[in-house]
């Protein structure tokens, strides 16, 4: 094992950590947390809007009035709706701070840039709303912004043009070609001179993908990228492939001493959003979530699937194994682990484990490790494709959330019972490792007593 | 007299200190702009204290490495990596850092 394990290390995580420390990556995954705060309150607005309790509804009516949801909808259609913008701010910005220059000019650039290759009209159908007047045949309505692009729909486009943005702006400000003012000048005064000329470069761009893409098919950048990658991407992520993959990537790198849910969440964080940005979508026009089968309309893999199923107690479950621990240690260094880490791992922080146990690099926990999120994430796909636990919307729970709370918040009481479900079979699977563990360390507590009883008896 | 005793208990009360259990903050631009802040506990990883080394980053590693040598636990070192040039957290394991001499291989390998 070891042998394999060096070589694993000598010729594939290289490539990897180039991969996942690269500039590109890099600003997608810390620009893409600037979505975190919005969406995380955005969603208890969402949640009290629509908790899953009809007398909750039928009780605020009564005290309120029939629009009582209607200022908590407003709170989070502007999060949820301009995701994208927000997304495409934090990744230019990002880009740039982490090449030493000017993040907010680039973060600034970089929502221009996305709004000049964006749709400016909104799509109105016959007998649609709008103004209060019903529409008696389609039209589209200029000097509009239609969130219907700037949310969820637009999440792989916000990457691209805020990479774009980002690269564009370093190159020029590290070539130092731009407008340059006098050292008396304030800082920022300076930098907004400084941004005049890949200003001017890339709103040009803007305009000139904005035409191509209007001559060649009539719509815009953004709505060619939904339709030719995001769309895709999401078929490709959101599948029993994704549910097997993703839980394994978190846990194998991790093994291997690599933050496995930060390289995958780095990448996979603009789908996971989508995917639930799309799942609310259906719900706003009234119909019903379906996860499989002709009707169709849901996603399965999306932020909560990972922060809520694939993640309790910390990658790899192990709460569960803090359960064993806390329950059956005999070694006095796993019952004190397993007290001291019960608290943490409720709320699923269990880096203590990971390297107090330790799990990370050590051979004889890498099945259960590798193992118990993978039977998790099938369980919690299938659950979801059969109906049984209801699909996730916006609605999120922050990854610290203990679990069956987090469950209840965001699929429900099934979602709750799903939790303790999986959380019994991580205890039952870590269980046998476990007690091999433990019994090893209470030998090697026994001998260390021993050996300090007999050099206490001896006598010079 | 107890000779044997009294350093069997110095060694099970002390062993010149607990087992400590490390964790490193690395944060900076480059290979060339980096500051290594060293932490470290001795109850599992959940209450750190600063490890007070002082000197050059060289000499505070160099320190480091002895202290790891000496009280460092058998298991695997957290290395949080929050630099502009890479991001993601690592776990080496103690004998590995320990033949990495030079504090800028150490951060060179962070990325490997």
């Amino acid at each position: 094992m070891s042998s394999k394990v060096d070589a694993f290390q000598e010729k594939i995580l290289p490539p990897v950590m180039k991969f996942a420390n690269s500039k590109v990556i890099m600003a997608i995954s810390q620009g893409f947390m600037m979505t975190m705060p919005f969406t995380l309150i955005g969603s208890i607005f969402l949640l009290i809007a629509n908790f899953p309790i009809p007398a909750w509804s039928t009780w605020m009516t009564n005290i309120f009035g029939a629009g009582w949801a209607a200022p908590l909808s407003q709170v989070s259609n502007a999060t949820f709706n301009i995701l994208a913008i927000i997304a495409v701010y934090g990744i230019a910005s990002q880009y740039a701070k982490n090449e030493g220059c000017d993040s907010l000019s680039a973060g600034m650039l970089g929502i221009v840039t996305f709004l000049i290759v964006s749709p400016s009209y909104l799509a109105v159908a016959v007998g649609d709303k709008v103004g209060g007047v019903v529409m008696k045949h389609a039209d589209k309505l200029g000097n509009a912004i239609p969130t219907g692009w700037t949310g969820g729909k637009g999440m792989i486009a916000a990457i691209l043009v805020g990479l774009f943005v980002g690269y564009v702006f370093t190159w020029f400000i590290k070539r130092d070609i731009r407008v340059k003012m006098p050292d008396s000048v304030p800082e920022g005064v300076a930098n907004a001179f400084s941004t005049l000329i890949p200003a001017a470069v890339l709103m040009t761009a803007g305009a000139l993908v904005y035409i191509l893409f209007s001559v060649v098919s009539g719509g815009t950048f953004i709505e060619w990228v939904y339709k030719v990658l995001e769309i895709p991407m999401q078929g490709i992520t959101d599948s029993l492939g994704g549910a097997i993959a993703i839980p394994f990537v978190i846990s194998f790198f991790w093994w291997f001493g690599v933050h496995g849910a930060v390289l995958v969440g780095g990448v996979m964080g603009a789908i996971y959003q989508a995917n639930d940005l799309g799942n609310q979508d259906v719900i706003k026009t009234g119909a019903k979530l379906v996860a499989s089968g002709a009707g169709k309309n849901a996603h399965i893999i999306a932020q909560q699937f990972q922060d809520n199923f694939l993640t309790m107690g910390g990658s790899g479950i192990t709460l569960g194994l803090v359960l064993a621990m806390f329950l059956f240690a005999k070694s006095k260094r796993l019952k004190t682990l397993g007290n001291l880490a019960l608290v943490p791992g409720l709320f699923n922080i269990n880096e203590p484990v990971l390297f107090g146990f330790a799990i990370v690099l050590n051979p004889f926990m890498f099945v259960p490790f590798i193992i118990v999120p993978i039977i998790s994430g099938l369980l919690t796909y299938f659950a979801i494709y059969s109906g049984l636990v209801p699909c996730f919307t916006a609605v999120q729970a922050i990854w610290t959330t203990p679990p069956i709370i987090s469950g209840l918040i965001v699929a429900g009481w099934r979602g709750a019972v799903l939790q303790i479900i999986i959380i019994v079979i991580a205890t039952a699977i870590y269980l046998p490792f476990f007690r091999i563990q433990d019994a090893q360390y209470v030998k090697e507590e026994r001998e260390g007593e021993l050996a300090i009883e007999s050099d206490d008896n001896l006598e010079v | 007299m107890k000779i044997r005793s009294m350093c069997a208990s110095l060694v099970k009360n002390f062993g010149g200190a607990k087992v400590k259990t490390f964790k490193l903050k690395v944060t900076g631009t480059g290979n060339d702009d980096f500051n290594i802040e060293y932490n470290y506990s001795t109850n599992f990883g959940f209450n750190f204290d600063i490890c007070k080394y002082e000197g050059s980053e060289q000499e505070r590693y160099d320190k480091f490495l002895v202290d790891l040598k000496t009280n460092g636990e058998s298991g695997p070192v957290n290395i949080k990596v929050n630099m502009t040039t890479q991001n993601t957290g690592r776990g080496f394991k103690k004998n590995d850092i320990l033949e990495i001499k030079d504090v800028k291989d150490f951060i060179e390998r962070l990325a490997r």
